[in-house]
């Protein structure tokens, strides 16, 4: 992102948490690491000098607003962060007035893993966003990717880029990069058409490698329970122990539990050490649920969560 | 350990790498970083099981080695009469060898012995594990930018605790045998050996020469950190750091030196098992207590448990510390938590520096 | 079998089951070992306690080891590891580890008056202590006992048996009370902090000894340290979550001690020193 989006976020930053009297903002800065910016929760102007926004500010926010509950708090949101808020509202986790929402038209988030995977090495300076495309230099020549073949497997197929209903919009937007003509259906077919054998291979592979960090739940915005059925003593319903068994039940529980709410962030995936395709499996359930009752998680604000929802007209005969 | 005296430079071609491991995998329980997904992890040499000696270090830690994750402790059965009886599976004894075991894995053994062989009692399983390993280690070449080995004691080519030392070179494998029992393991695989020439032997000199010079930082003075660290139990630093730690347990998994763990029964009433499998302190319901009271249930408490334990009570204890500077949590941590920052802090002099 | 691995229970057969308390949700569990004999322990050791199949906790020894031919435990039902416990009658078989721990400092006892102070279902640590100390072998050795130990309802009362026996001694001073008033009690009403800054007794040559939970613990430390204990002359039997009881699984560590294998009995003293909670 260059430098002048950066100045131009920091100082709307700084004028709205004086204005709007704000606790503290929720956004992004710059980690040691690179390529991999980090929450930063400023609660002073001189404070939010430090913040940045770029195509690597993956992780959903809205993860850290339980820690702030009833307080005056202003969050820089892309589509993710705002439908994950719009959920948690819903579900009466959050007060909606209490927020002060600043959005930013997101413009996909890039694939961490891969470029550095490409191109070892690689640093901050050492990339360029510029609309559909990045700019590397390396070795003191310069390469020309499309955006597109970066993008995290989420934001190929997300079409919610900008968020709505914010109380501001970042204008003009970071970048101007085009979305991709993919969509959930892409995943769904690309797992579904697999035979059934392919298709338990496959996830018997990537569960193989899971550790049971629970990385993935607790960077869910939207695994907010308390005592999650992972750590349920009584009764318990899974042991510690990275097996086969607990690591299926774990993450196919997760996933029925998604089931209707999960926003399609991608921060699991990010987040999960052994790049488990966990969007395989969230890709799935956000097409059923879409196809099954035109329904999308925090953004048909106004329909009920089909599957907390209960109606006497309900077609399926299994229900009641 | 029996050191030698001696120890004479060895060269194996890469061409017979794959017969190498053969040979050895012919003779012992051998075991490698095999390939999982974009990560390595030790586990048994299979033929048909790729493997990459490349990874710097190897993404999951060579505790898995002495710390199987699950473990069964001992196994029950209930006869009609209600009659228990009780079996342990056999010790590991046999040699089983590691190849390509880094400095800061071995380094952290140390740390993992301090815990399973001299506090409260002997830990049966871990010493025959312990025991029986032969530790064939691997010189860093190309260290990862988030290696700091040589801030915490240790380099790139330190052998301390090591049966033999590879030195991986464009052409091969330099392997130069420490003691009696690494040097009766390479003998097994001898006919594909043959003496270093001296441009190999001045190559391996220049290589080491590099590793040692290699200076990622400041080294740590434990003893300062110990102090500074246990001063700072009421030190906003922490509520800071806590502010976007996740509190998942990926930092602890992928430490080499991070040990706790929890006991598990599996199956029914009438046969099963209990096991040890790994836990993990930045899990609030490691110290939630059946009644529901948590005395660590902040997550700013969790985070200095882990570091505390890490950095004060180990050196207050004479125990080595609990970080070798592998960089495997720097490179995970989801919230960009870095222990470097953690060790700079409490390193400095002045607590505003 | 090995003796040598520490993980392996010995196999225990349940003598005999009692129950103690009005809401029937704590029993005691009579048990003696299935070969051999019992394991030495002291008043303020724990054993863990194995049901093959679900699990393992640490409980404190309720017996002295005075009583011969079993050991006592006395548990309340909090989870499902203590749920299926309860389940248990006499002639099952259970498995025992221990004894954990270190003891009271009975050394340390000789020749000092006594304040102990108990709270809840924690009591039974100390009825260990107290049968212990109260033997007639036993009770010179020592000087005054003033016991406090309090509940939230008379029906919580532990060992009530014993404790109409100790209320007629002469030698052992007995302050009982109830969180909340209730039919038929007729003695104080009130936590234990408020009882024992009530009662004041002498601390000239004393020793004393908590045990309950982390409230009470926190809310007595300041009264006994205005009448005047010293923090070095404060034993307190630490609660933590426990899973491998050998100072090994890292669970209950506070500073540089394990509750486990360090204590569960520390001085004020010591925890202060090692921890910034105290």
């Amino acid at each position: 992102m260059p430098q002048p989006y950066n100045t131009y976020l920091r100082e709307t930053l700084q004028t709205l948490l004086r204005e709007k009297e704000l606790e503290r903002w929720l956004a992004f800065e710059e980690s040691s690491l690179p390529l991999k910016p980090r929450p930063v929760f400023p609660e002073t102007s001189e404070a939010c000098d430090t913040v940045v926004f770029n195509g690597f500010c993956v992780q959903n926010l809205a993860t850290y607003l339980s820690r702030y509950k009833g307080r005056r708090i202003g969050v820089l949101v892309k589509g993710c962060d705002r439908r994950a808020i719009a959920v948690l509202v819903e579900e009466k986790q959050l007060a909606r007035e209490d927020l002060f929402l600043l959005g930013v038209p997101c413009p996909g988030m890039l694939n961490r893993t891969q470029l550095l995977t490409e191109f070892p090495g690689l640093d901050a300076d050492q990339i360029a966003e510029e609309g559909g495309h990045l700019s590397l230099k390396i070795s003191g020549e310069t390469r020309t990717l499309q955006r597109e073949d970066y993008l995290l497997p989420a934001c190929r197929v997300c079409h919610h880029r900008t968020p709505e209903d914010v109380d501001a919009l970042l204008d003009p937007p970071p970048l101007d990069a085009p979305e991709t003509e993919e969509s959930f259906a892409t995943i769904v077919s690309s797992v579904g058409e697999m035979p059934q054998n392919d298709r338990a291979a496959l996830f018997a592979s990537e569960f193989s490698r899971c550790i049971l960090c629970y990385a993935c739940r607790n960077v869910c915005p939207l695994c907010y329970c308390d005592t999650c059925f992972t750590d349920s003593l009584t009764p318990a319903w899974m042991t510690a122990s990275p097996e086969p068994g607990n690591i299926f039940f774990y993450h196919v529980n997760r996933m029925m539990h998604m089931a209707g709410r999960c926003v399609a962030c991608g921060s699991c995936e990010w987040a999960c050490p052994e790049h488990i395709q966990l969007h395989l499996l969230f890709g799935k359930i956000t097409a059923d649920v879409r196809d099954l009752f035109a329904y999308e998680a925090g953004i048909d604000k106004d329909a009920p969560q089909p599957l907390s929802h209960f109606s006497e007209d309900d077609p399926d005969e299994q229900i009641g | 350990m029996n050191r030698l005296a001696e120890h004479p430079l060895q060269i194996l071609d890469a061409k017979d790498l794959t017969a190498f491991m053969d040979a050895l995998a012919a003779g012992f329980d051998l075991q490698v970083p095999l390939v999982a997904g974009d990560a390595t992890r030790f586990g048994p040499y299979r033929k048909d099981a790729p493997c990459d000696f490349s990874q710097t270090p190897p993404a999951h830690p060579a505790k898995t080695l002495l710390l199987p994750n699950p473990e069964v402790l001992f196994r029950y059965t209930k006869d009609a009469g209600g009659r228990i009886t009780l079996s342990e599976d056999p010790l590991d004894a046999d040699l089983r060898v590691a190849l390509g075991v880094r400095a800061c894995d071995v380094r952290a053994f140390e740390a993992l012995d301090a815990v399973f062989l001299r506090r409260g009692r002997v830990d049966t399983a871990y010493q025959a594990r312990r025991d029986s390993l032969c530790i064939l280690g691997m010189g860093c070449v190309a260290p990862s930018p988030l290696c700091f080995c040589d801030r915490m004691g240790s380099h790139p080519f330190d052998t301390h605790g090591m049966d033999a030392l590879i030195i991986p070179l464009t052409g091969g494998w330099v392997l130069e045998a420490l003691t009696e029992r690494g040097r009766k393991v390479l003998e097994t695989a001898a006919s594909l050996l043959r003496a270093a020439s001296a441009e190999e032997k001045r190559q391996v000199a220049a290589l080491r020469t590099k590793g040692r010079e290699r200076k990622s930082g400041a080294p740590v003075d434990f003893e300062v950190l110990a102090g500074t660290v246990a001063a700072s139990y009421k030190d906003p630093f922490w509520e800071t750091l806590a502010t976007r730690c996740l509190g998942c347990g990926i930092c602890t998994f992928v430490c080499p030196v991070c040990s706790c763990f929890t006991l598990e029964d599996t199956g029914k009433t009438l046969s099963g098992g209990r096991q040890r499998a790994w836990d993990s302190c930045m899990f609030p319901a490691f110290t939630r207590e059946a009644s529901g009271h948590n005395p660590r249930e902040g997550m700013d408490r969790r985070l200095k448990q882990r570091f505390f334990h890490k950095f004060s009570y180990s050196i207050e204890n004479g125990e080595p510390p609990g970080c070798v500077g592998c960089g495997r949590c720097v490179e995970k941590c989801p919230a960009a938590i870095d222990i470097r920052e953690i060790v700079d802090f409490f390193s400095a002099e002045a607590p505003d520096v | 079998m090995s003796d040598m691995n520490p993980f392996v229970p010995r196999p225990m057969e349940i003598v005999k089951v009692i129950d103690e308390v009005s809401s029937h949700d704590i029993l005691s569990f009579f048990l003696r070992p299935v070969e051999g004999e019992i394991v030495p322990y002291l008043p303020g050791q724990f054993a863990a306690l194995s049901v093959f199949g679900r699990g393992e906790a640490p409980f404190g020894y309720a017996s002295s080891p005075l009583e011969t031919g079993y050991v006592r435990f006395t548990i309340k039902r909090t989870g499902s590891l203590t749920r299926e416990l309860h389940r248990l009658g006499a002639g099952e078989v259970i498995g025992i580890r221990g004894a954990l721990g270190n003891a009271f400092d009975l050394e340390r006892f000789r020749g000092k008056d006594l304040i102990i102070v108990g709270g809840g279902y924690a009591f039974t640590t100390l009825r260990s202590l107290l049968v212990y100390l109260l033997a007639p072998e036993n009770r010179a050795g020592v000087g005054d006992i003033s016991l406090f130990y309090g509940v939230r309802h008379p029906g919580l009362f532990l060992y009530k048996a014993a404790l109409e026996t100790w209320r007629k001694r002469k030698d052992l001073a007995l302050h009982l009370t109830v969180d909340q008033a209730a039919d038929g009690w007729h003695g104080p009403v009130g936590v234990v902090p408020e009882l024992v800054r009530k009662v004041s007794p002498s601390t000239d040559n004393a020793l004393a000894v908590i045990c309950g939970p982390p409230p009470m613990i926190r809310f007595t430390l300041p009264v006994l340290e205005t009448l005047g204990v010293k923090a070095d002359d404060i034993y307190i039997s630490m609660e933590m979550k426990m899973k491998c009881g050998l100072g090994v699984c890292g669970r209950c560590n506070i500073g540089t001690k394990f509750v486990c294998s360090d204590g569960p009995i520390f001085t004020l003293k010591t925890l202060r020193e090692v921890s910034d909670d105290f």
